[in-house]
């Protein structure tokens, strides 16, 4: 009895939660939760440079940086990297004899 | 046994209700001893050493005193929000200690928590990057030119596109309730995280990384009874029995134990593959390379859940027509999304079916 109770209701929150009016109830409360997290973010933003205390917008473009380095170092050691296996693959190519003294060719890129 | 709790109280006589008081007495009395089980349940059942670190991400090997017998090494891969010692939750209930009983030398893979500063990985940095990285070390570690990979959830779609972008390093591929095709939107998940609905580039903007909160109520939203109402039902008829207890509080811990998604990953798994089913349609890019799942040559097993609610076989079982390969197989099992790992009838019949397909498979040690 009970689980045919707990089984009815299930099916009734399944119908109901995939219903339009239950998609666009849950749309309009996101959009507002959303933008009232992004008025206290830009608030808090405010207030912490107006007391000259880093805010995590400032961390991020820190961060953003940070990233655009690591993939500027990162794609640089890829290119020495297929530059080196290219060496590798002519002494190969040249010296058979020389291909076992050298050394192993490095396993697969930077990234 | 004790009375099941009372579905219309009105209805009940004098009896019913002292008997039932009675058994209440009895439950509070054991509560002390639930409270004590719960401080002592330990998750993670199979010992492991760290065998690699790089950022938050750790690399897992499992050690045991059963022999190595298979020289390839398998590589479990799991989704990024929740951790993955569900794989190997409890004795009895591991999916973990299958493989390493039979042999198998095996790893896990921990992509650890993302903290703020990593709302800017995406797709590329965990596949190309960590993903790419990890599978390298296991080669070197093993000398295996090939490794196996079981990627469960999202950590299977995850694995299957790296496969497709590098499938000289994988010998065989398993995927455990994978989601792969979104083109059947007709799951509560698919509604929700429609574009119409599910504005994730707004969410992104303004959390940084995906928030745990939002991703644990939407999955426990997904069935409000089962997870809400059925399941402390059960806990408090159980309340005496201390098997059950630790199973539920070891479960409870994974369940509640969620972690953030690092923003861009999440944005772009989002809107790529489940609002633009990129991954089987074609176009989804990491980094300047197409996927193309026609690439993956290995052999494949796809396991579905038939009582999946998150990730329903439609979305896993495209798969296997998507890919090169002509080894393929897939099984579906009476089973739910996480019953596939910790189930006690999963761990009987299905995982004992995966160890044979996958030892077929493997090298053995000489």
């Amino acid at each position: 009895m009970r689980q045919a109770f707990f089984d009815a209701w299930a099916q009734y929150c399944d119908e109901f939660m995939r219903s339009p009016a239950f998609l666009d109830a849950m749309k309009k409360a996101m959009d507002g939760a959303l933008a009232f997290k992004q008025q206290i973010n830009e608030y808090l933003t405010r207030t912490l440079h107006e007391t000259q205390i880093p805010a995590r917008s400032d961390t991020d473009s820190i961060m953003l940086v940070l990233r655009s380095l690591e993939e500027r170092v990162l794609g640089r050691i890829e290119d020495l990297n297929r530059k080196v296996n290219e060496l590798s693959d002519r002494v190969q190519a040249v010296s058979p004899a020389g291909a076992s003294a050298a050394a192993p060719r490095p396993r697969g890129g930077a990234r | 046994m004790s009375p099941t709790m009372p579905w219309m109280p009105w209805t009940l006589g004098p009896a019913d209700w002292q008997r039932l008081s009675a058994d209440f007495a009895n439950k509070m009395a054991s509560l002390p001893r639930a409270l004590e089980v719960a401080r002592r349940v330990r998750v993670g059942a199979t010992p492991s050493e760290t065998t690699y670190r790089v950022d938050k991400l750790r690399l897992l090997r499992y050690t045991t005193d059963v022999e190595q017998r298979y020289k390839t090494p398998l590589l479990f891969v799991f989704a990024l929000v929740n951790r993955p010692y569900i794989l190997d939750l409890r004795p009895g209930k591991s999916v973990v200690s299958h493989f390493v009983n039979r042999g198998f030398d095996t790893y896990n893979l921990d992509w650890g928590v993302p903290s703020d500063g990593d709302r800017f990985l995406d797709m590329e940095d965990y596949i190309e990057r960590y993903l790419d990285d990890v599978v390298d070390r296991v080669r070197d570690q093993t000398g295996c030119e090939k490794i196996n990979i079981l990627g469960y959830c999202m950590g299977g779609t995850m694995s299957a596109t790296y496969t497709a972008l590098h499938p000289d390093k994988v010998r065989n591929l398993i995927l455990l309730a994978a989601p792969v095709d979104w083109s059947n939107r007709e799951n509560l998940l698919a509604k929700w995280t429609d574009a119409s609905v599910f504005d994730v580039d707004k969410l992104i903007a303004v959390y940084g990384n995906a928030p745990p909160q939002l991703l644990q109520g939407s999955f426990l939203m997904l069935k409000p009874v089962s997870t809400m109402l059925e399941k402390y039902f059960s806990f408090y008829e159980n309340l005496e029995d201390e098997k059950f207890l630790e199973d539920f509080f070891a479960m409870e811990t994974w369940l509640n134990d969620n972690i953030p998604v690092a923003g861009e990953m999440f944005r772009q798994f989002v809107k790529h593959c489940m609002q633009e089913n990129r991954l089987i349609e074609g176009g989804l890019r990491i980094g300047d390379r197409t996927v193309n799942l026609r690439d993956i040559t290995c052999p494949i097993l796809n396991l579905t859940a038939a009582q999946d609610h998150l990730v329903p076989c439609g979305q896993s079982l495209p798969f296997n027509d998507a890919v090169g390969s002509k080894d393929r197989k897939s099984i579906t099992f009476p089973a739910g999304h996480i019953g596939m790992a910790v189930g006690s009838k999963a761990n009987r019949e299905l995982w004992p079916k995966v160890c044979d397909w996958l030892a077929e498979r493997s090298d053995e040690t000489t």
